[in-house]
């Protein structure tokens, strides 16, 4: 019977096509927006998931101001003095400054680069949270002119070992290449800090990391830092989950939310199309009816054409939506990692044949419980 | 022969208990052999139409009793008196009701369809059908490029294609002219000659004169044949 009723619905949308054209794209539209506005949370999401795997038991130090939560943006205020007083304050192991800068050097369109400076000793820090050598070594003691450079970096211009790159117009040696992180970390350039500082002329860090002693009582080191300096900002990886997931909430909510307002607008379009369908179609439900058709297959035929219709707009509008969402990555030059996961995939083709059973329950019901001498009468 | 349809005291209300209550059928008695052919006779509003809806189970009747095969089916539920329908009755109506935007092949195909019949076994037989009414060569044309003979005939073919036992005809040659009603009219001649039980609503005498067994009726009641 399956068959039957998809051949049956199906020549049924094709008997009125700009309508059917028109109600799928307004499907399409919705759809296409749920994905690629969901992309965004989605996206912000695993990379908050691949930061926080770095950042885990660190306390992250910046000046008073900067936000804690963009990695780089403060003044360079800690100075050398500073950090050996976090690194002798109670509590701490070991204290990893580092200097940045985004967007001094862009590649592609405009995909803004990090440069980061380390210290040769921190290596076996970074080591330990994760980040390996694809190829080559490590920054060493002694390292001016020679730079790390991320996979994606590498990748896209082509870069290997011993060949040079261009940093302030100082030439620097590529001596390593960093595995693919799937993180910003993937388009950094990572050079010796001290000869960082010296070509941005930088005479204090920007920004440190400070690991306790103790991890279980990260959050206590960090409460006494903090009522220590009152210049500084110390923030936890804790306490950076719960505000990047409530952005992260807020924003799914609103980018989701509201894209969903379009899908139902759509929704509604499907609505109208079936209900415009069956009145026209009124005296065809009753000669089906007299030949045989129960309110069942009558009310199943009228869902199915409306699941088509607004699957249809659910597949297309997954597609472009798709585009739109690897395109918004470049319109936010990399700051937005937008991501069409499965669930949201799944979760925009659910919510279109949703769409499609509600839009098209109240017209198939009528439909069905039509009386058929007066349907056949119809004119 | 055994009787396939009798009806007991059959009532038919229109609002019923309302100020505008409107009794179309009145006690009807009558009983239907298989394999034969009548007509329901008598001006418009005579309850002949009502009567045919009644028997061919897209209406239930108010009050008494309507066997088919010898089931009672006056009590049914939609969906039940839709699969009575499918199985055993075929209906042509005045006004063709062909689907337009189904060929002539693709509307007789149409019950089997509802009834769930494979896809390559209900293309036979509406080639089949519409062979034994003479449409082999229009099989792919639409009904709007059909003429109203070759509709009625596409819709008799369609009436057939559940092998049905009972064809109920609504003034089937109401909307011909005398030369194609008459086509029609001994098309189905040949059919009831085949088996088929044939209930004819006319209000052309000459129609009901050719046929053997006549119930006239007016006022809901019938007042003639038996």
């Amino acid at each position: 019977m399956v068959n039957n009723l998809i051949d049956l619905a199906i020549k049924n949308i094709l008997r009125q096509k700009t309508r059917t054209i028109l109600t799928v794209v307004g499907i399409v539209i919705g759809i296409a927006a749920v994905i690629a506005l969901g992309s965004i949370s989605e996206g912000m999401n695993s990379m908050m998931n691949q930061e926080m795997q770095f950042l885990g038991g660190t306390i992250m130090v910046s000046s008073q101001g900067s936000s804690s939560l963009m990695l780089g943006s403060g003044d360079s205020s800690i100075t050398k003095y500073d950090l050996q007083n976090f690194e002798d304050f109670s509590g701490v192991k070991q204290v990893v400054p580092y200097v940045m800068k985004i967007g001094e050097i862009t590649i592609g369109q405009g995909h803004p680069v990090e440069t980061i400076g380390i210290r040769p000793e921190d290596v076996d820090y970074f080591k330990s949270k994760g980040t390996n050598l694809n190829s080559g070594r490590a920054i060493e003691t002694g390292d001016t002119y020679q730079a790390l450079i991320g996979y994606q970096y590498a990748e896209d211009n082509g870069l290997g070992i011993e060949d040079s790159i261009e940093v302030k117009k100082d030439s620097y040696e590529v001596i390593g290449i960093i595995e693919k992180t799937d993180t910003n970390m993937d388009n950094s350039i990572i050079l010796p800090l001290e000869t960082m500082m010296n070509t941005y002329s930088m005479e204090n860090y920007q920004s440190s990391f400070i690991i306790p002693e103790d991890l279980s009582k990260i959050q206590d080191v960090a409460d006494d830092l903090k009522s220590s300096y009152d210049d500084f900002t110390f923030t936890t990886s804790n306490d950076i989950v719960k505000q990047m997931s409530r952005i992260i909430d807020m924003i799914r909510f609103f980018t989701i939310g509201i894209s969903s307002i379009a899908a139902i607008v759509g929704g509604l379009g499907v609505m109208n199309t079936m209900i415009m369908s069956v009145l026209e179609r009124k005296r065809e439900i009753g000669i089906m009816k007299a030949i045989g058709a129960t309110r069942k297959y009558i009310l199943t035929e009228i869902l199915l054409e409306s699941v088509i219709i607004s699957l249809i707009g659910g597949v297309i509008g997954l597609l472009i939506g798709g585009v739109g969402s690897y395109s918004l990555r470049y319109v936010s030059s990399g700051l937005t990692e937008a991501k069409v996961t499965i669930q949201l995939a799944v979760g925009g083709l659910s919510f279109a044949v949703f769409l499609g059973l509600i839009g098209g329950f109240y017209p198939a019901w009528s439909a069905a419980k039509l009386d058929p001498i007066e349907a056949i009468r119809y004119e | 022969m055994s009787e396939i349809i009798k009806l007991e005291n059959v009532e038919k209300v229109y609002n019923l208990g309302k100020s505008n209550e409107l009794k179309v059928l009145d006690n009807i008695d009558l009983k239907i052999k298989k394999g034969e052919m009548m007509s329901f006779f008598g001006p418009s509003g005579s309850g002949k139409s009502t009567l045919l809806h009644i028997i061919g189970c897209l209406d239930r009747p108010t009050k008494g009793k309507l066997f088919i095969d010898g089931e009672d089916v006056s009590k049914l539920s939609d969906d039940k008196l839709a699969l009575i329908r499918r199985k055993k009755m075929g209906f042509i109506f005045q006004q063709f009701n062909l689907i337009n935007v189904f060929t002539a092949l693709e509307n007789v195909e149409l019950p089997m369809k509802v009834a769930n019949v494979n896809k390559d076994k209900s293309r036979k037989r509406a080639e089949e059908l519409l062979k034994l009414v003479n449409l082999s060569e229009r099989m792919d044309h639409y009904p709007n490029e059909l003429s109203g003979g070759e509709m009625q005939r596409v819709a008799i073919a369609r009436a057939l294609a559940n092998d049905p036992s009972i064809i109920l005809a609504d003034e089937p040659t109401g909307n011909l002219d005398s030369k194609n009603g008459k086509e029609i009219f001994d098309l189905m001649l040949k059919l009831n000659s085949k088996g088929y039980t044939f209930i004819i609503v006319t209000h052309d005498p000459n129609i009901a004169k050719s046929i053997k067994r006549r119930i006239s009726l007016k006022d809901g009641k019938i007042i003639g044949g038996n």
